[in-house]
């Protein structure tokens, strides 16, 4: 990462918490949201009792629900309670002795309610030495993005006249490329660009950000990592949960704009990008959007043969019976909205062409899991082809989710006189060869915003430039009917079975998870 | 005789019996990330080192090989024990495990085990050397196992002279391996104290370091009082003061420097009466210079396990903080220790700074 920070206490020199954050106040929009309560406060609790959030801390949560102060710290205790048992009330006393509720008495339209917050900030800011930093935290629905932004520019609170000024903003960044395209440009109006922090979860984790690490800091995998050697490259990020309570934003969205536009695009890109000229932020981002942009266009007949969708019936979770998606509250009952798809991306580079990159996510599949495999070819058929079965290809796996780790599946020679070979697998997993568990990764992305760090967040022209890709996809998909009537994939399955046809290849198959 | 294949044999079988008896649904995986080397000549120590180990193998899958001596009347030169552990994971399909290997023997024999330890050290994977006793002149184990280990281990709190140790800590093990990276678990027991000190500068108030007049740490009437002797040496080491007091043979009442804008800084240690048994700090409080007096304090409260930091300044309690940590035992220290794989430049700035201290006296 970046070295962005210049400590003046040389008495963090030498400690694990070295990197901490640094003064600031965090505003939260749409704080008595769920966001607030399972992520965000968390993130900042483990930060906290990693003497990694600044003494000179505050929080100001604001939203349209008319709470007192005392209030919202109550529902955040309650919270946190339930995540985190046993937090005595010192303890929380002392984390959450800065934070402050300030309600929107006018929507998110008020200029009054940004004249009482800039107010609040200047107060905290003198008592407790913010150093005029602050953070917004968009977590409403981004109807009201553009409210909350231009009003925060009205009153001055974008402009870096004493500390910085930035703004993190969750995903849905548009609806497709020219919702994107507008949102982008109102941000701009008020923010520059390096005050903008979109953020994407999952590259918070872990696991993605070593994917970086595996290819650039080890000589082995780099040269084979090319068309060459390799297959194809298998994204999966699978999901067991349906829709919960998001039918409102899940009917006008599909798992396209959910987790493809974002998720498994960036994951994408870190898997296929070229090694950047060095780990700063930007350097990194010129790679990742060079990716984006040489997704090979989607031709409108090829989208038959080259994207899958799907939408779940009933079935069985863990032996529960599950409904249908769309008798899912809130779901129209003959929703054409998909819920899994699965695309065969070409990228042309140099590095690439000719390799496909099989991507696919869906809810209500058989279980939660997120992986990256990389299938190299097969070795040349001659030294084993009398005696043995066909022997299967390397892959390498990347686990995101859960249990973090890295398999390499390789042959083997099975004990014996006969020559039989078999796959095994060589195991890495995060869990057990650490001692340290991983951070959440709103921890490690609340703590980068800090410390402005910008690399694991995703700039404007990403943005734009992942749409421009899949708007083929989403164009034809809404003005056409599904080739299989929906529901076609029952839950608890891995999907619907026409997503098998991606493969041409006989050799090549979707996984089993 | 007993040679390292047959241990090497017997764990095997070790664990394919176990894996029948005890788990026959799923399979064992024999996980390592680390050698660690333990190494005592003192039965007292021995028990500790049993019993930290096996604790430790339950939380970091390693290959532990410890040496003691006999403490029963078996006339063999050479003996060996093995133990294993595992990790219930709660999806993993393979439970992980890792195992410890007990030499035991008599000395003199004891300090020539060097080359069957190193035998037994899995390929590749860094070396952990714990040296549990004093810092020695001349000793065969500690010579040859320093030559190879990545790190050594001490516990300075078992030093029965601590300062004279501690001034040769870095001597004697680099003269074997000048590369070898060094550790001290009390170094470790400090580290929260010192994380929870950093804090209260961080940002704005890091203004007052420069602004340091006193400090007063406090301990436990009747203890030891060397980790506060630590703690002082840390500050002075990160905030480049000047030692200028007189050398030291033992433990000081106070140590005096000079700041960087060349004020006298005063470290005071005073005993105050306190039962714990961990020989705990008390407290640590640092006073600034007038006009804009501040007060930096960490304190332990009546649950020993509970700190209280504070800033005031000017009378006024400007940041109150709660901080909750359980004492660490040996095994934990060496877990904490572990985690981090690159030298610990203050740590050895901190260790110049004694052989300083002790030096001037010399």
């Amino acid at each position: 990462m970046s070295k962005l920070l210049t400590l003046e206490n040389s008495l963090r020199e030498g400690l694990g918490s070295q990197r901490s954050g640094v003064p600031c106040s965090l505003v939260i929009f749409g704080a008595s949201g769920d966001l607030t309560k399972r992520k965000l406060v968390p993130a900042l609790f483990s930060l906290y009792q990693k003497h990694l959030l600044s003494t000179s801390f505050s929080l100001i949560g604001t939203s349209r629900s008319q709470l007192s102060t005392d209030e919202f710290k109550h529902r955040l205790k309650s919270a946190l309670d339930e995540k985190i048992p046993g937090i005595s009330s010192a303890l929380w006393e002392s984390f959450s002795q800065n934070f402050h509720y300030l309600p929107l008495t006018g929507g998110f339209n008020n200029l009054a309610d940004y004249q009482a917050l800039s107010k609040l900030l200047n107060d905290l800011d003198q008592k407790n030495d913010t150093l005029g930093n602050k953070i917004f935290y968009l977590s409403t629905p981004p109807e009201v993005f553009e409210d909350i932004i231009s009003n925060l520019g009205r009153v001055e609170l974008t402009r870096e006249k004493k500390g910085f000024s930035r703004v993190i903003i969750e995903k849905p960044f548009g609806h497709d490329l020219a919702s994107a395209q507008m949102l982008n440009q109102k941000i701009k109006n008020v923010f520059n660009e390096n005050q903008i922090y979109r953020i994407d979860h999952y590259l918070g984790k872990e696991t993605v950000q070593n994917l970086l690490v595996m290819r650039f800091a080890n000589s082995i995998f780099e040269p084979i990592w090319n068309r060459r050697y390799i297959d194809h490259v298998q994204i999966t990020a699978a999901e067991e949960i349906g829709i919960e309570n998001r039918a409102g934003f899940y009917e006008t969205s599909g798992v396209l704009r959910d987790m493809f536009q974002n998720h498994l695009f960036q994951i994408l890109c870190l898997v296929a990008m070229e090694p950047p000229i060095s780990f700063e932020a930007n350097a990194i981002r010129d790679e990742k959007l060079k990716i984006l942009k040489s997704i090979r266009p989607f031709e409108e007949e090829e989208l038959k043969t080259s994207a899958c969708r799907g939408q779940y019936g009933g079935g069985y979770l863990g032996g529960e019976k599950v409904v249908a998606y769309r008798e899912e509250a809130g779901v129209n009952p003959l929703s054409t909205t998909p819920t899994f798809a699965a695309l065969k991306i070409y990228l042309d580079t140099w590095r690439w062409v000719g390799v496909p990159f099989y991507l696919r996510s869906g809810k209500r599949l058989a279980k939660r899991i997120s992986e990256v495999a990389i299938q190299f070819k097969e070795p040349p058929d001659l030294l084993f082809k009398n005696n043995l079965q066909a022997i299967s290809p390397n892959v390498l796996v990347i686990r995101i989710q859960p249990d973090e780790g890295i398999t390499l599946k390789f042959e083997t020679k099975v004990p014996g006189m006969a020559f039989e070979v078999r796959n095994v697998n060589m195991d890495f997993r995060y869990g057990t060869s650490f001692t340290v568990g991983a951070p959440e990764a709103y921890e490690r992305l609340l703590l980068d915003c800090m410390l402005g760090d910008a690399t694991l967040f995703i700039r404007s022209d990403e943005v734009e430039a992942a749409w421009e890709a899949l708007m083929p996809i989403l164009n034809y998909w809404e003005t056409t009917s599904p080739q299989e009537a929906f529901p076609n994939y029952e839950a608890g399955t891995w999907g619907p079975a026409m997503a098998d046809a991606l493969f041409v290849k006989p050799w090549r198959k979707w996984r089993r998870l | 005789m007993i040679t390292s294949s047959q241990i090497e044999k017997e764990l095997l079988n070790f664990w394919i019996d176990s894996e029948n008896k005890v788990s026959p649904k799923k399979s064992f995986q024999r996980i390592y990330t680390t050698n660690v080397v333990v190494y005592t000549s003192k039965h007292l120590f021995g028990h500790y080192a049993e019993n930290s180990l096996g604790e430790l193998s339950t939380r970091h899958p390693g290959r532990y090989i410890l040496i003691r001596p006999a403490n029963d009347l078996n006339t063999d030169p050479v003996r060996f024990f093995i133990s294993g552990h595992f990790q219930i994971g709660d999806k993993n399909e393979k439970r992980n495990c890792c195992e410890i290997i007990k030499l035991v023997s008599h000395s003199p024999i004891l300090n020539q085990m060097y080359s069957f330890a190193s035998s037994l050290l899995m390929p590749d994977l860094p070396l952990e050397f714990w040296w549990i006793g004093q810092i020695p002149q001349n000793d065969l184990f500690f010579s040859k196992m320093s030559s190879i280990a990545d790190r050594i281990w001490v516990d300075s709190q078992i030093f029965e002279n601590p300062l004279w140790d501690l001034k040769n800590f870095e001597l004697s093990s680099r003269k074997y391996n000048k590369d070898i990276l060094l550790g001290d678990l009390n170094w470790i027991r400090i580290y929260r104290w010192r994380e929870i000190i950093a804090e209260l500068f961080d940002g704005a108030w890091s203004r007052y370091l420069l602004r340091i007049k006193n400090i007063t740490i406090k301990f436990g009437e009747g203890f030891s009082s060397f980790r506060g002797l630590l703690m002082a040496c840390w500050m002075a080491v990160n905030l480049k003061w000047n030692y200028i007091g007189k050398g030291i043979q033992t433990f000081p009442e106070k140590l005096e420097f000079q700041s960087l804008n060349r004020e006298p800084i005063t470290v005071y240690f005073q005993k105050v009466k306190d039962s714990d048994a961990m020989n705990r700090l008390y407290s640590v409080e640092i006073e600034t210079s007038e006009p804009e007096k501040a007060i930096f304090q960490v304190k332990r409260e009546k649950d020993p396990q509970c700190v209280l930091s504070q800033s005031i300044v000017n009378g006024e309690i400007i940041f109150s903080r709660t901080t909750y940590f359980e004492h660490l035992h040996s095994s934990q220290l060496l877990l904490e220790g572990l985690k981090r794989f690159e030298p610990d430049r203050v740590f050895e700035k901190v260790l110049q700074l004694i052989r300083t201290m002790v030096e001037l006296h010399e």
